[in-house]
């Protein structure tokens, strides 16, 4: 199989599929800053909040997600009508590389340009600060638990939304959307009756009382913490790859 | 480029090609331009002006220098002549006389008929 | 060069759109591929192209088999789709673009196309007509260096000088090594360019044959009476009286309307079993 990967052809490939993605996300992108700002001054004059210093964290969540989301649901969109799928499809590269390329730029290259926006909106925020009113938010901790929670739902989630734009010809991303929260609501629900079942000190019992709600509370049983990362892993994150490795087959076999 | 139905596309191509060396369009020992620009020129498959250009070599007409070209035989004016002709009396003829048949024409009204072009040309 | 044998292809439980197909087309032939609406033209491009995979049957397309796209497969094979789409970029930018993935790409050729179909580098794709994007997207295609070019329609939504001009350019782009394939129901803008007419009825092969072994098997004349009946197959009436295809007995080959022959196949195919086998 040494025609599957050529770095030189999937630079190409990489570079084409750069120049060919999808503009909507970047459209969002941008729109997001003005309104960013808009929350965030008309919170810094009221007196009535609360959450203030969370704000930055939560704005930056729902952006980062938001954006993420549609991104990664919309890669696959030229394969959505017959002449650009043909197009696409008929460029010289192998099945590898048109995947490695669009997952690259899904999972990496995107959610990057997304936090440095983020960052740089910020910036100018700070620059834009006016005397009667300034943004008084503590900077990000980006190295905190909190944040480290936001990256990891986001890395689980996106492969849903990437799976989901190419298995849905219509409307990818809000089907996807849709999928995945029924599929949380269905799970959630067989968590709570699992709980109820077994007894409280079997280890199915903890287990399913813990996993209930992650990360929020810090375990104090550090097996019971390894029990519950283990589960998150396999249940969710091992899933979530394979959906993302799942594309490349989707790819291959994609016919118009 | 009109093409008449009474023969193959490939023997109109060669006809139209003996019709330029007769005019003069290609001297005898000129090369002729190749079969990719002729065939170019007709909008035609390149495979279809070779056999258009291999009749002709076979009639004498041009000469095969390989890997240079097709150059005008020094008869070749001749031939291209004697191939037309024979053509005309082949192909056009036989519904030539099948029509003055037909109609009932005769040879004194013919001959009229071309002195007549024959004046016309002269004006 | 594209060996298919018992192919057959069918979406989903329907109906099958080709069925058991085997013929053979080598390079340095022109192919016409002819046949009636739906009959599965456009399928058997999608399948020679890796963009449809066979239900059953083989088919091989320069040692490959196109449906697993391997760059080596795509970088020899450039298909102009009925049904195409560009970027919305300028003309210039889009040969920066994609001219890169095929290492024979001819820069002389494809500025050489452009100017014979009266097209700007610098002119911006989405402002152009559909006929303006097709003579782009030919001009790739007659430039891309390829070995087998596709065609589905590809004088649809050309001009009538334009068509001039593809047949000039694809002319000049036919070689030993190559191999072109035209689908079409206009039979008479590629006529003089066809060396190959693969005729599909009903979703079979009916017909592959070279156009000089049936130029020597059957002629077509216009004339003002019908000919004897005998040498007749098929006619049909015109301002000069008939139009007709006939038995050609004369030993040489004659000139021969591919139209006609398209008209009259579709209505008594026996003609195939009766005067060409």
């Amino acid at each position: 199989m040494k025609n599957a990967f050529n770095f030189q052809r999937f630079l190409r490939v990489l570079r084409l599929s750069w120049q060919t993605q999808p503009v909507l996300p970047y459209i969002v992108l941008v729109a997001g800053i003005p309104i960013m700002y808009l929350i965030l001054s008309m919170e810094a004059r009221s007196p009535f909040v609360t959450l203030r210093s969370d704000n930055p964290f939560l704005v930056f969540n729902a952006y980062f997600w938001i954006c993420g989301w549609l991104y990664a649901g919309l890669i696959y969109s030229e394969l959505e009508k017959t002449g650009t799928a043909t197009r696409y499809l008929m460029i010289p590269a192998s099945n590898l590389e048109r995947w490695l390329a669009k997952s690259l730029l899904a999972v990496l290259v995107f959610p990057l340009i997304t936090w440095l926006t983020f960052n740089l909106a910020f910036k100018g925020f700070e620059i834009l600060s006016l005397r009667w009113f300034a943004f008084r938010y503590p900077a990000i901790d980006w190295l905190s638990g909190d944040m480290f929670i936001s990256f990891f739902i986001f890395y689980l989630t996106l492969p849903a939304a990437y799976a989901s734009g190419l298995t849905w010809k219509r409307f990818g991303i809000l089907k996807g959307f849709i999928f995945v929260f029924v599929l949380f609501i269905i799970l959630y629900q067989f968590i709570q009756a699992g709980y109820e079942q077994f007894p409280y000190d079997s280890g199915w019992g903890v287990l399913l009382q813990e996993v209930n709600l992650p990360f929020l509370e810090k375990n104090s049983n550090a097996a019971t913490q390894t029990n519950v990362n283990l589960f998150w892993l396999l249940a969710a994150y091992v899933p979530s790859l394979l959906m993302l490795a799942s594309t490349y087959f989707f790819i291959r076999e994609k016919e118009i | 480029m009109e093409f008449q139905t009474q023969t193959a596309i490939w023997m109109q191509i060669a006809q139209q090609i003996a019709t330029r060396i007769m005019s003069g369009e290609w001297a005898p020992g000129e090369r002729i331009p190749s079969v990719r620009e002729l065939a170019a020129e007709v909008q035609v498959n390149p495979n279809t002006v070779v056999r258009s250009v291999t009749f002709l070599q076979e009639a004498g007409i041009i000469i095969n220098q390989r890997g240079v070209g097709y150059f005008v035989a020094e008869d070749g004016v001749a031939k291209a002549r004697e191939m037309r002709k024979k053509a005309f009396s082949d192909e056009m003829l036989p519904v030539f006389f099948q029509t003055i048949d037909q109609l009932g024409i005769q040879w004194d009204e013919l001959k009229s008929w071309y002195h007549q072009y024959q004046n016309n040309l002269k004006q | 060069m594209i060996a298919i044998s018992g192919m057959s292809f069918r979406y989903k439980s329907r109906q099958p759109v080709l069925d058991n197909l085997t013929f053979n087309m080598e390079a340095g032939g022109v192919y016409g591929i002819l046949g009636a609406n739906g009959v599965g033209k456009t399928t058997l491009l999608h399948l020679i192209g890796g963009l449809l995979f066979p239900k059953s049957g083989q088919i091989s397309v320069d040692g490959h088999a196109p449906r697993y796209r391997s760059p080596a497969f795509l970088e020899q094979v450039f298909y102009v789709p009925v049904d195409f789409d560009l970027p919305s970029i300028k003309v210039g930018v889009y040969q920066k673009r994609y001219a890169p993935f095929y290492p024979k790409f001819n820069p002389e050729a494809w500025s050489n196309a452009l100017q014979t179909f009266g097209i700007q580098p610098d002119m911006r794709l989405q402002a152009l007509s559909f006929g303006q994007r097709k003579k782009v997207l030919l001009s790739f295609a007659l430039a891309s260096g390829c070995r087998i070019l596709l065609f589905d329609e590809p004088t649809d939504g050309l001009d009538i000088p334009s068509k001039d001009s593809f047949r000039r350019l694809l002319s000049a782009q036919i070689d030993e090594q190559r191999l072109a394939v035209i689908t079409t129901h206009h039979v008479h803008d590629v006529a003089m360019l066809l060396d190959q007419l693969i005729i599909l009825q009903e979703h079979r092969l009916l017909l592959q044959a070279s156009i000089a072994d049936l130029a020597e098997n059957i002629r077509t004349v216009t004339s003002t009476q019908l000919p004897p009946e005998k040498s007749l197959l098929y006619s049909e009436r015109v301002p000069g009286g008939y139009h007709c295809l006939l038995r050609n007995t004369e030993g040489q080959e004659g000139p021969l309307d591919l139209e006609l022959l398209f008209k009259a196949l579709q209505i008594s195919p026996e003609i195939v079993q009766n005067t060409l086998r």
